[in-house]
């Protein structure tokens, strides 16, 4: 039965990413998809979330000022920007999106295809920050 | 004793402007604001800081590289503070306010902190 109710989860959590990204775009398609799979199954209470977001900085922090920003750390950044949105951080989002366009940008390769993503976040904040909780809490309320 | 000079880059016009009145009401230090990342280069060769406070998220250009920036150039020995709202207080009190041995304050900055800090990796404390 635990077999059966593993693979029913995984084909529902496969049809919502799928139906996400074709309701959504290349732009919020895959943000939307990744704050669905962020932390998935763990019920985020906010003062856990900010003091995982702390630890979870540290490394970023510690690339940013070394000036050593490689595709890991970008994806921190991008985790730090979805981790701050479900926490309702507006300020922190823009802030994660400011330096991972920046940085995503001079990276270059396929980090460029992210370029969208990190400016529609940075143009509204506001609109990622409810669209993240919204989606984050209707999932864990199922 | 002369006021020790203090650069601020940081985009917050407000925060820069908060650090300059603080730190120069004290009399022990004169203080240039930058709130252009892409400027900090240049304002230093002009001001010879003698210590920084660094932003770190930054619009066009982040503190890391800006400090990088510095350090290629003849700052190679400048003390930095980094200044980050990415952290919580209690985040980087945890960290002894330091990460991997580089200082760093989280805002809000109470004045009185970070004056303290300040005095603290010039030495004088």
């Amino acid at each position: 039965m635990q077999i059966a109710n593993n693979t029913i989860q995984r084909d529902l959590a496969e049809a919502f990413d799928n139906g996400l990204r074709l309701r959504y775009g290349d732009t919020f398609g895959p943000l939307y998809s990744e704050v669905m799979h962020y932390r998935a199954g763990n019920f985020l209470e906010t003062d856990e979330l900010r003091g995982s977001l702390d630890v979870e900085a540290v490394p970023v922090l510690h690339a940013i000022l070394n000036n050593k920003v490689e595709p890991p750390t970008l994806l921190g950044i991008r985790s730090l920007m979805i981790g701050c949105a479900i926490a309702g951080d507006q300020d922190a989002v823009f802030r994660w999106a400011t330096i991972g366009l920046n940085r995503a940008r001079d990276w270059g390769g396929e980090w460029t295809e992210t370029i969208p993503q990190w400016e529609a976040v940075q143009h509204d904040p506001g609109h990622f920050v409810l669209y993240a909780r919204q989606l984050k809490f209707f999932l864990m309320a199922i | 004793m002369e006021p020790r000079r203090v650069l601020v880059v940081d985009d917050e016009v407000a925060f820069t402007n908060l650090v300059k009145l603080n730190l120069e009401k004290t009399g022990r230090f004169t203080v240039r604001e930058v709130n252009d990342p892409t400027a900090a280069l240049a304002a230093a060769r002009e001001f010879r800081p003698q210590i920084m406070l660094l932003d770190v998220i930054m619009p066009g250009r982040d503190g890391g590289q800006v400090l990088a920036e510095l350090r290629a150039n003849e700052f190679t020995h400048l003390p930095v503070i980094f200044v980050t709202a990415t952290l919580t207080q209690r985040g980087l009190q945890q960290r002894d306010n330091e990460i991997d041995g580089v200082p760093f304050v989280a805002k809000p900055v109470e004045p009185k902190k970070l004056i303290k800090r300040i005095e603290e990796v010039l030495g004088y404390s």
